[in-house]
């Protein structure tokens, strides 16, 4: 893990400093509300349906036993007892009181945490793929360039005031866990045919009312331009994006107005000027940065297959093997998850016994390290086979042993109308419906990968337009309606999905859901994914089954 | 512009405040009129709307003094107008921010260039909390660590 030096230290102390002046100037009307709104956001807060909503970053999802303690602490003492893990691998807390937010951060700052342009038109905290470091199909790992990419955009003078918020997702698998084609920048890394590692770059990918998947800016960019590269990109989005439209001001809609031709011709233009500045990265440089995520000391020499978990006839403990873990690139060790989706559990939320909890179990069986995933879920990341059980038995009592990563109950969700103040509709409550609707595990995995994903407004926190089943809540006449899409992907194919057809009412939906899975599984072929079936059937036969009648189709 | 509208035997000069489309007429007018009587300090107010790659950006290299007038605080465009003015066309006069902008926006106004502020009274130390930037620092404007530098520099190990 990263771990702060004086400087970054000093920094985030500074921050607490200047944070609790801006909000005490509020506080005594120095500062109005339209002041002191952007000021906030970039401190992660917000004023929300119930009361402000504190938004902590968690850089590329990654948290130490105790930051996790820590988290625990900031629930039960300014909180309600439990926070939520957003699809962009941070934590929010959904009731502390604007008052004590200075205090929260001062506290975060004590474990080299804080809440810096979590929110508002900025650099966001950069995201990536939870099982970095430990697959076998990486090509490097990706946590020191987000770390790089952190420092870079932290504060950042000239990018802090964007028209609209920046995103950016960094992978270096093949398998693209981080859904990095739909961010502003998705950074892949590549190999090229002289056997350098650089970066593919995809630019002006987004979801929101108007989804994009990200086109290709640059086949292969040398590590040490990543921050000039950047930084060029940022300039012209920062000079010529829109201002004018809330809706029309992601880097999506400039690159799509000048077309990607032209856009990577202001970008490689803007480049070439910056291109040998004190930006670019010197090898010792990167070389520092990796030093930070080094292997753990691992138990060397381990055969995967001497482990007795085969023995182990549990059925209960077979299934969540086979589910919940994932084979290590080092023998001998299993990366975890911990399931946020249990039945009855709104998708994410924590409560601080939990934080608690795992951060023990991160000490004692994971080298002190724990992540958070795209699919707010945790992970444990380096665990030994030989632990398996015992942490297994842990986990039953707190409700974190549900056997369904990577199922149709594994849902994406939004805190929707429970919590948010753009929301048109609820969705935790439908994804509540949805888990209990499928609560039979046995037939939950003869279903395979499907992923669900609800957002409760267009804004689509919730990733609807990239779900295999996409969930979007609207408002019609103060009844809340669900428009179901089929067909999306946030992966390395990724695509939006297709509108099925009219919308269905809150009382319909979880039934609508369950046709449409009842109709893959009469129409799919030996070994078929739901999103193969959908390509090869068509959209039309899932429509026949969704809809009872075919006037509700039409 | 001092160069151009300068007389050499009035080495006392008028202030001249105009606005961008007023300073394009101008340049127009004295590129073909012979010297002036007098000599004149020019100070051309521009707004944030003025696009980055106007063709004759660089004739802002003749002011004394360039003011980026901001209509409201969120307008992150005055940012990369400044570095502009700074970096690439190499302005060496005062650059100064007027209009809506938060003395919490002073430091990152500095960090890319811009040199003065007019409008309200601000206590510009009240408002620096920073004592290092992740970002290369700009010299003579802002005197503050390079956090990447000096984890390079010899001390710092």
């Amino acid at each position: 893990m990263y771990r702060y030096d004086e400087h970054d230290q000093r920094l985030v102390d500074e921050r607490v400093g200047e944070f609790r002046a801006q909000t005490r100037r509020f506080l005594d009307g120095v500062l109005s509300e339209d002041q002191f709104r952007p000021l906030r956001l970039m401190n992660g807060l917000y004023v929300e349906r119930h009361a402000p909503m504190l938004r902590i970053a968690i850089p590329y999802g990654e948290l130490s036993a105790k930051q996790l303690r820590m988290l625990a602490h900031i629930a039960r003492s300014y909180d309600r007892g439990y926070g939520h893990f957003t699809t962009r691998q941070n934590i929010q807390f959904n009731w502390p009181a604007l008052e004590q937010a200075p205090q929260i951060l001062a506290d975060l700052a004590a474990v080299q945490m804080h809440a810096i342009q979590s929110s508002g038109n900025c650099i966001r905290n950069t995201t990536t793929d939870h099982l970095a470091g430990l697959t076998a199909d990486e090509i490097e790992d990706p946590r020191p360039y987000c770390e790089i990419i952190r420092q870079w955009s932290t504060l950042h003078p000239e990018f802090s005031f964007l028209p609209r918020k920046f995103k950016i997702a960094v992978t270096g698998a093949a398998r693209d866990r981080a859904a990095s084609q739909v961010h502003d920048i998705g950074l892949h890394l590549v190999r090229n045919s002289a056997g350098e590692v650089g970066f593919e770059v995809y630019v002006g990918g987004g979801q929101g009312r108007t989804p994009v998947i990200g086109v290709v800016i640059r086949k292969f960019l040398p590590r040490a331009d990543l921050l000039t590269y950047f930084e060029a990109i940022l300039r012209i989005y920062n000079l010529l994006g829109r201002r004018d439209n809330i809706y029309k001001a992601r880097i999506k809609i400039l690159v799509r107005s000048l077309g990607i031709d032209r856009f990577r011709e202001l970008v490689e233009a803007e480049w070439r000027k910056i291109r040998e500045t004190a930006l670019k990265l010197h090898p010792r440089e990167i070389e520092r940065m990796a030093e930070h995520f080094r292997d753990p000391p691992f138990v060397r020499g381990l055969d995967a297959s001497a482990t007795d978990l085969e023995m182990i006839r549990k059925p209960r403990f077979r299934a969540w093997l086979r589910q919940n873990t994932l084979v290590h690139r080092q023998p001998g060790y299993r990366a975890v998850y911990l399931s946020l989706k249990a039945p009855g559990q709104a998708p994410g939320d924590i409560t601080a016994a939990q934080l608690d909890l795992v951060a023990g179990l991160a000490e004692r069986y994971s080298f002190g390290e724990a992540r958070t995933t795209h699919s707010q879920n945790l992970l444990l990341p380096h665990v030994l086979e030989a632990d398996l059980y015992d942490l297994w038995k842990e986990l039953g009592p707190a409700a974190l042993d549900t056997a369904n990563i990577g199922t149709v109950t594994d849902i994406i969700c939004c805190p929707g109308l429970d919590f948010c103040s753009l929301a048109n509709a609820s969705a935790i409550p439908i994804a509540v419906e949805i888990n209990r609707r499928f609560a039979d595990l046995d037939s939950l995995y003869s279903l395979g990968d499907i992923q669900i994903k609800i957002s409760g407004c267009m804004n689509a926190c919730g990733h609807h337009h990239v779900g295999h089943i996409g969930v979007l809540g609207v408002d019609k006449k103060g009844e809340e309606w669900y428009q179901i899409t089929l067909g999306g992907s946030a992966t390395e194919d990724a695509r939006l999905g297709q509108r099925l057809g009219p919308a269905f009412a809150r009382h319909e939906v979880t039934e609508a859901i369950g046709r449409i899975v009842e109709t893959y599984v009469s129409l799919r072929r030996e070994g078929e994914s739901f999103l193969e079936t959908l390509d090869r059937a068509g959209l039309d036969a899932f429509k026949r089954g969704a809809y009872i009648s075919l006037e509700q189709a039409s | 512009m001092t160069r151009k509208i300068a007389n050499p035997d009035n080495p006392q000069p008028k202030q001249l405040r105009v606005d961008w489309h007023e300073w394009l007429m101008l340049n127009a007018v004295v590129t073909r009129s012979p010297p002036p009587d007098e000599s004149y300090r020019v100070t051309v107010v521009v707004t944030t709307e003025l696009p980055h790659d106007h063709p004759q950006l660089a004739t802002l290299l003749d002011a004394d003094r360039v003011v980026i007038d901001i209509e409201t605080f969120t307008d992150g465009r005055v940012f990369g107008l400044a570095r502009l003015l700074r970096d690439e066309l190499g302005f060496d006069g005062d650059l100064e921010v007027s209009g809506d902008f938060l003395p919490d926006q002073i430091s990152f106004l500095r960090r890319c260039g811009v040199n003065a502020f007019s409008g309200e009274d601000i206590v510009r130390d009240a408002f620096n909390f920073y004592s290092g930037f992740y970002q290369p620092p700009r010299a003579g404007i802002d005197e503050v660590t390079f956090i990447r530098e000096s984890r390079d520099s010899p001390e710092s190990t």
